[in-house]
């Protein structure tokens, strides 16, 4: 399969480059309106805006008439070994009464958690976060003209990284996910993760003696791995940790790890190769 | 095999390894109790931390230890066998030694999570209020707490991690401000539209058109003054007499609560539950209470005429009559008391006033901005759950990279490294105390991750056959090495700033990862190298 797809790029490499770079454009755009409308460029959870979330293990649910009977709530149900709904209501609301509206509808294990963030600690909360993605961005960006010491790759490999990000978050507004702190971590991990291939990748073709199609094709050999072994251990956290934080960590994580499959072995790996070209006929 | 057990990294690996098993401390069997907090009040020269073994010669258990006990008392401890005189309770608590010296976190065993807003948030008062709240705490036997100051621009917050102890409860104890007084109304007759207050000399009162006039100054009513170092407040003014309520004794005032079974007691009088415990004041305090109380009168039944009002926090929670012997008298113990409908609520209520007492009066009032109860039933079936993950993990990594290597000699010694990783970090945690909670569980997965990646870069890098002529395996590897603290200084760049400005559960997250990051690099891949090299 690997090899398929190589000949795939090794056909059109031209233009698939610009395939994350649209789609880049495109969230781009997503992003930006979601900044003008709402505040913020992905919709606030209530940890970030302000607002009560009740935890509790239930053994079974139905999650249609719950939400009929509390219509201003949001209902999620996360299943593992043990299956978990969480109910997160306005800051104003009460509780109690939805706990014995959640308590008629589903069979309740245990006693529920309740956690409630003001509304002024959910905007310090997203100042803060927002604050952290900007200079996680930054200090990741130094990080690789440290490395590299060269202007245009280092610049490539951070076009890659950006469009992990925004293009993950764009997909995250199209899948209905909220920003909450969970979703920020795993942002934050997939701007770490993602790089490691545009670096693999980077260093080979810029250190290596061979030529730079041969660099990609070595280098892709080993990211593929790098991303499967990755993408099978979340999958197994997605299916069996039963916890909430850990699945949307695995699974924001995991759209990352897949758009950065394009714009690690199309966009970062074709624009080198598109400069590599250039060189050769200069010279 | 023989020259890679010589290497120094592997050497640095093992050492580590053992080292972090030694701060995990597997205690299959554990006894004892570990102190977590002494009362002030309590005889014992112990220390917290310290480990009980045996009370009187008998294994000790949580019940031995609330116990009361009168004359010498043997106690072994981790440090000895030592003698104490005692009367009454020991004055200690202490906590069931766990298996591991791991901490888990309230996600994992149930608890409370709080973050309040201090009115004032310089830092000195944000100090004051963890230290006070914290001997609060303590004094109500809740297991085990966190506190955490957060600044954040110009606003400062605590974080209070509870270990046990339900909303209700912790609102009850940590808003209240605790501000303690204690008032006794003095009534003045008039005559000739004069009266005099005695203290530590007389002073004349005169009535004018309702206001009153002291030492040349004019009060109205609810207006308050000093005289003599007490606080006045004016209450009524008629054409008979005036009602001055002074404040004899404040948070400032109280010295010792009193946990002993003399003074702290709970009686069963019919269907209801009275509790009470005395209080000792201070000197200053008492000769108030002796100037004010000349001021009142005997009336029959051998009491004076107005009792001793005391609030918490503006709300009135008792009020007791004076015996008439007291009067003029300095009176250092005052016994505070109140009824409930059952034994549960009567010590309850009575260890709540006793712990805000205790640990007086907030410097400022605080807001409670965010609260959380962790349910503990939540935590075991996420333990179950994490194992059963973890194990997944594992199989999933191990099915692709058998896919693509074939060669158990290559997929073992991953597996090991990433093992060890893992036990390093939890050696890191134990070490330093952290709490392994949700965060810190996704941390580690973070970590582990970025190790196996680097596992498979410096494989892939030493098993390319072609180049030997051109480069030697040590250089392959050293190229290995430019990728991979390449992309663990992406992630703790990443980290970075959570690290520096987060609250709790970002914190722990990005900190894990990043230890976890910097173990793996420093230590586990350079002894993989090694191993790599060896096997090649």
């Amino acid at each position: 399969m690997i090899i398929m797809v190589y000949e795939i790029f090794e056909k059109y490499w031209k233009y698939l480059m610009f395939f994350t770079i649209i789609l880049l454009l495109f969230s781009s755009a997503v992003l930006l309106n979601n900044l003008f409308t709402k505040g913020s460029i992905l919709e606030r959870d209530v940890e970030l805006s302000g607002g009560k979330m009740i935890n509790v293990e239930v053994r079974s649910a139905d999650i249609e008439a719950l939400s009929k009977e509390v219509p201003y709530a949001s209902i999620q149900l996360a299943t593992g070994q043990t299956q978990n709904l969480i109910v997160k209501i306005p800051f104003d609301s009460n509780e109690t009464v939805v706990i014995d509206t959640i308590k008629k509808y589903a069979e309740v294990v245990g006693q529920p958690s309740v956690s409630s963030v003001g509304p002024i600690l959910g905007k310090i909360f997203f100042q803060q976060a927002m604050f952290a993605l900007v200079v996680a961005f930054v200090m990741m960006a130094l990080i690789v003209f440290i490395l590299f010491r060269s202007f245009v790759p280092s610049l490539i490999v951070i076009l890659a990284a950006t469009t992990d990000i925004l293009v993950t978050l764009a997909f995250l507004h199209f899948l209905g996910v909220k920003l909450s702190l969970t979703v920020l971590a795993a942002i934050l991990t997939v701007i770490g993760y993602s790089v490691d291939t545009d670096i693999l990748l980077t260093s080979e073709v810029l250190k290596s003696n061979r030529n730079v199609k041969e660099s990609i094709d070595k280098a892709m050999r080993t990211g593929l791995t790098l991303t499967a072994t990755t993408l099978a251990a979340l999958m197994s956290i997605y299916l069996f940790s039963g916890s909430v934080v850990l699945q949307q960590i695995a699974y924001v994580l995991t759209i990352g790890l897949l758009i950065d499959l394009p714009a690690t072995w199309w966009t970062n790996a074709g624009l080198l190769r598109w400069i590599d070209e250039r060189r050769a006929k200069k010279s | 095999m023989k020259d890679a057990l010589k290497n120094p990294r592997i050497i640095i690996l093992l050492f580590f390894v053992a080292l972090s098993i030694i701060f995990i401390a597997p205690n299959p069997n554990p006894h004892g109790l570990k102190i977590t907090y002494v009362s002030k009040d309590s005889s014992l020269n112990l220390q917290l931390g310290e480990i009980i073994y045996f009370i009187d010669n008998e294994p000790v258990t949580i019940e031995s230890l609330n116990k009361e006990y009168f004359g010498t008392v043997s106690i072994q401890t981790n440090k000895g066998v030592r003698f104490f005189n005692v009367n009454g309770s020991l004055g200690l608590t202490a906590e069931p030694l766990e298996y591991t010296n791991l901490k888990f976190g309230l996600d994992l065993k149930g608890g409370v999570r709080t973050v309040i807003e201090p009115n004032v948030s310089d830092k000195d008062t944000i100090e004051q209020i963890i230290s006070t709240l914290q001997t609060r705490i303590n004094v109500y036997g809740l297991r085990e707490s966190v506190f955490r100051p957060i600044y954040f621009e110009d606003k400062g917050f605590v974080e209070i991690n509870i270990a046990g102890g339900n909303e209700e409860e912790l609102r009850a104890l940590l808003e209240s401000q605790g501000k303690f007084e204690a008032k006794i109304p003095i009534i003045l007759q008039f005559r000739n539209n004069e009266s005099t207050l005695k203290l530590e000399k007389e002073y004349k009162i005169k009535l004018l058109n309702n206001s009153i006039l002291i030492e040349d100054s004019n009060y109205k009513k609810g207006e308050k003054f000093f005289l003599d170092n007490t606080a006045f407040e004016v209450g009524d003014i008629t054409k008979e007499n005036i009602n001055l309520t002074s404040t004899v004794f404040t948070s400032n005032d109280i010295l010792i609560v009193f946990f002993d079974p003399q003074r702290s007691r709970i009686e069963k009088i019919g269907d209801i539950y009275r509790w009470s415990f005395a209080v000792q004041l201070s000197k200053e305090g008492a000769e108030r209470f002796a100037l004010i109380t000349n001021n009142l009168r005997v009336v029959p039944g051998g009491y004076l005429d107005s009792p001793i009002i005391l609030y918490l926090d503006g709300e009135l929670i008792d009020s007791l009559s004076i015996a008439s012997e007291l009067k003029g008298k300095v009176v250092t113990e005052v016994s505070i008391s109140g009824a409930a409908v059952s034994m549960d609520e009567a010590q309850k209520e009575r260890s709540r006033l006793q712990s805000i007492l205790r640990s007086g009066a907030l410097p400022t009032s605080i807001n409670i901005v965010q609260l959380e109860t962790i349910s503990p039933n939540l935590g075991t079936g996420f333990i179950r759950n994490a194992i059963i993950a973890a194990i997944a993990a594992i199989l999933g990594v191990v099915t692709v990279v058998s896919l693509r290597y074939r060669k158990l000699k290559i997929i073992l010694p991953m597996v090991l490294i990433s093992l060890s990783e893992v036990l390093m970090i939890l050696g890191f945690a134990a070490l330093v105390g952290w709490t392994i909670d949700l965060s810190a569980i996704a941390g580690i997965i973070a970590a582990i991750g970025t190790g196996i990646d680097s596992q498979i870069i410096i494989i892939d890098q030493a098993l390319r056959k072609e180049d030997e002529r051109i480069m030697t395996l040590r250089e392959k590897l050293s190229r290995a090495f430019f990728v991979i603290f390449g992309s663990a200084g992406t992630v703790i760049a990443a980290m970075l700033p959570l690290i520096i400005i987060g609250f709790g559960v970002l914190r722990g997250f990005a900190i894990v990862t990043s230890i976890g990051v910097l173990v793996g690099v420093l230590i586990a891949r350079p002894a993989f190298a090694v191993i790599i090299e060896k096997i090649i």
